[in-house]
């Protein structure tokens, strides 16, 4: 069974779009969610307080989402988190960077609830966590 | 969840409203810096945020615009376009779509705006992506290498290595990890890993800093902010009255013990309110940026559109005004400007042959003095045509021409900001349509500023607006005039004078005091509003108070029968009342309960000058 009460992180510097994805999260059942805006922040909060799932935009000011999975694959304390990366359509020929930095997989915006909880699943699958 | 959905689309209103706002701003200095990558990339992410925002929420027809829009900026970003003013243009005009786009959300009146046109405009635009230049492929530097890609193009592995590691990955755990067990390479990438965690470490105390600014933020309605600072203003009158009772308490009975106690308590009670109110002033302010941000924008459009050439210099942007204030100030700054480039600054060729540099200058500039805002608008154009404005007042019968003779520059541009008055020849589709200045001066007044110009033929206009730092609350001296008391708002006054009225002198029939040598113009407070039983003057024969009020540059004094004392008051409007007419700018009620009615210094001058005129 999937654990509702996982810790997830959602990083976006939109607050709006953080907002959307954190309703979506609720939809889904889940409680603990956190938030960041961009990838330093969110290594930072990371480093003080780990979270079991990391939802995160690609692009994004300071540092974007390729930076902050590159840098949560090489910190040996969060290496293991599942990574989900948020793109655009535009963006989807970067993906292979993202699966080269060890994304555990990406969505397309926008997506429904039904979309999410499917990637989400089949991450946690993967990270052997369901 | 609909309420929640409804918060959510509120959110995106105000986030991409923001957003937008700044793309303004960021075009402009993207014009004068040329192609700064990183502006670029800033601008296309905007867009491309706003996209995906309004892709969860089925704003399609934001969806489309921003789309293409940031096709384009994506081409110029990678450097497969250059940015052309025709480009910019189109950009911009995207942006104002968007801007109308969310006011359509926001009005949630379903209207569909006709966006065909642009979209294909915006297609054709990022269509001719010929010549690609040299520098392109690597030309953004990537601060971190891709693992796989880089070790592809050195040749180090494969793309088929890369693949099948990659598939590998859905067993295993690294990409890293396995293509060093396969391959056995890769310290220079460890080391470099090892680097950028180094760098991040450094960076982790101010990320924790700004971590916390962000996580302190919250978004307040402002209803409840408004809300909130009436009930202060409730506390501050209460206050008032309490303080005005504990003192006659005091005075009654001066050995009381628990009068004592009670003026004790009152006193610290009258601190905290007075330390709330500064507080929740400070929640309602914000930086004038707010609305300086529209206007290089508005100066670049209208300089194109007139055939000028203007560069604006913003300075004191972080200066804070209560939102209120800054609301009711975008209007006659807007106004302001438009008159400067349309008036002010002339064509290139006259500035050239006039040993001017092409391009005019604006000086856009805010600053606090005191408990008071001033706001600046300069330029460095043609000056205010003097002769023509005193020509103009004379031809409607406003003065005679020995009179304007006479008149100093000063007030010959007070003129301008009389109702109907405008000397431009050939109107403008911006400015100059009888509307002008006056109405800049009406909304001005009604933020309680003061706004002056001066001019200097050949040189330049200066205009300058005066405004306090809140709307609600003011100091304000209380004065009475045979049985009615009035508020002045104190932060105008600059003394207060006791004289005989005999001491009181007439020149050219309008009564003047000398002090220290200088001429200073009377308004007798009684006469303007008509106050009866004038001839009771509770002290006997001829004492008067005067007292002295500067209004920008003007100096007058306000003659009363009595001085009471200093209030600080909470302005009440009144509703049914023209205070442009009655000079009256609100209503308050005192420490001893009374109503009381406030004094539009403004007003009062303007009467004065036209008395003084007639």
């Amino acid at each position: 069974m999937v654990d509702l009460k996982m810790r997830i992180m959602v990083i976006d510097d939109f607050s709006t779009m953080r907002r959307i994805v954190k309703n979506i999260l609720k939809q889904l059942g889940y409680t603990e969610i956190e938030e960041a805006e961009d990838g330093e922040h969110a290594l930072s909060k990371l480093r003080e307080k780990p979270v079991q799932f990391i939802i995160s935009d690609w692009n994004m000011p300071k540092m974007d989402g390729l930076e902050l999975l590159k840098s949560v694959r090489n910190d040996s304390q969060l290496k293991e988190i599942p990574f989900l990366m948020v793109t655009a359509e535009s963006e989807k020929e970067n993906i292979m960077a993202a699966i080269g930095a060890g994304v555990s997989n990406y969505i397309v915006k926008p997506f429904t609830a039904e979309i999410l909880k499917e990637k989400m699943d089949k991450v946690l699958e993967k990270h052997g966590l369901a | 969840m609909p309420d929640e959905m409804e918060e959510i689309i509120n959110d995106f209103i105000i986030e991409t409203q923001e957003v937008l706002d700044g793309l303004d701003e960021k075009f402009v200095d993207l014009e004068s810096r040329g192609e700064d990558p990183d502006l670029i990339n800033e601008i296309f992410r905007s867009v491309h945020t706003v996209k995906g925002a309004a892709g969860f929420l089925g704003f399609q027809q934001i969806v489309d615009v921003s789309h293409r829009a940031e096709t384009l900026l994506k081409k110029i970003r990678d450097g497969e376009m250059s940015l052309t003013r025709e480009i910019t243009d189109v950009v911009l005009k995207a942006v104002d779509t968007l801007k109308v786009l969310i006011d359509h959300v926001k009005a949630r009146d379903g209207v569909q705006e006709d966006i065909d046109l642009l979209l294909r405009v915006l297609e054709s635009a990022a269509e001719p992506a010929i010549e690609p230049s040299q520098s392109t492929p690597d030309a953004e530097p990537e601060a971190t290498p891709r693992i796989g890609e880089i070790l592809v193009e050195e040749k180090t592995i494969s793309r088929e290595d890369l693949d099948n590691a990659l598939e590998e990955q859905d067993r295993e755990r690294k990409i890293g990890e396995i293509l060093i067990d396969q391959k056995g390479i890769e310290p220079e990438f460890v080391q470099k890993a090892l680097n950028q965690q180094k760098n991040l470490d450094q960076k982790k105390n101010e990320a924790e800093k700004a971590e916390k600014e962000v996580s302190h933020n919250i978004r307040v309605d402002v209803k409840r902010l408004d809300s909130v600072m009436n009930l202060v203003g409730e506390m501050v009158l209460g206050r008032n009255r309490l303080i005005n009772i504990g003192s006659r308490l005091e005075k009654s009975y001066p050995d009381d013990l628990d009068v004592q106690v009670l003026l004790d308590n009152l006193s610290f009670i009258s601190l905290v309110t007075t330390d709330l109110q500064i507080a929740v002033m400070k929640t309602r302010m914000q930086p004038v940026r707010k609305v300086f941000s529209k206007f290089p924008r508005i100066v670049r459009d209208l300089s194109r559109k007139l055939n000028k050439e203007a560069e604006l210099h913003i300075f004191g942007e972080d200066t804070e005004l209560d939102k209120s204030v800054i609301e009711e100030l975008g209007d006659p700054l807007v106004h302001m400007i438009r008159n400067t480039i349309d008036h002010g600054i002339e064509p290139p060729e006259e500035r050239l042959a006039a040993g001017k540099p092409r391009a005019g200058k604006i000086e856009l500039n805010a600053s606090q003095e005191g408990d008071h805002i001033l706001i600046e608008i300069r330029d460095d154009g043609k000056g205010m045509p003097l002769e023509r404005i005193r020509q103009k007042a004379v031809e409607r019968g406003l003065v005679s021409e020995a009179e304007a003779a006479r008149m100093d520059d000063k007030q010959v541009l007070d003129f301008i900001f009389m109702a109907g008055f405008s000397t431009a020849e050939k109107q403008t589709e911006l400015s100059g349509r009888g509307v002008g200045m006056d109405v800049v001066k009406t909304h001005i007044a009604r933020l309680n500023g003061y706004v002056e110009a001066s001019t200097e033929k050949g040189k330049g206009t200066r205009i300058k607006i005066t405004l306090p730092l809140t709307l609600a609350i003011v100091q304000a001296l209380m004065v009475s005039v045979g049985d009615q008391t009035y508020a002045l708002p104190l932060s105008p006054v600059n003394e207060t004078l006791k004289l005989r009225r005999s001491d009181i002198k007439t020149i050219d029939g309008r009564p003047v005091i000398t002090m220290r040598g200088q001429v200073i113009p009377v308004v007798d407070l009684g006469r303007v509003f008509d106050v009866s039983g004038l001839e009771i003057t509770p002290e006997g024969n001829d004492d008067v108070y005067l007292v002295v009020v500067s209004l920008g540059d003007r100096k007058f004094s306000i003659m009363v029968d009595r001085l009471i004392g200093k209030e600080e008051i909470v302005i009440k409007n009144m509703k049914g009342l023209n205070a442009e007419k009655e000079g009256i700018a609100g209503a308050t009620i005192t420490g001893d309960g009374r109503v009381v009615l406030i004094v539009d210094l403004t007003v009062l001058l303007r009467e004065m000058m036209q008395t003084a005129m007639a």
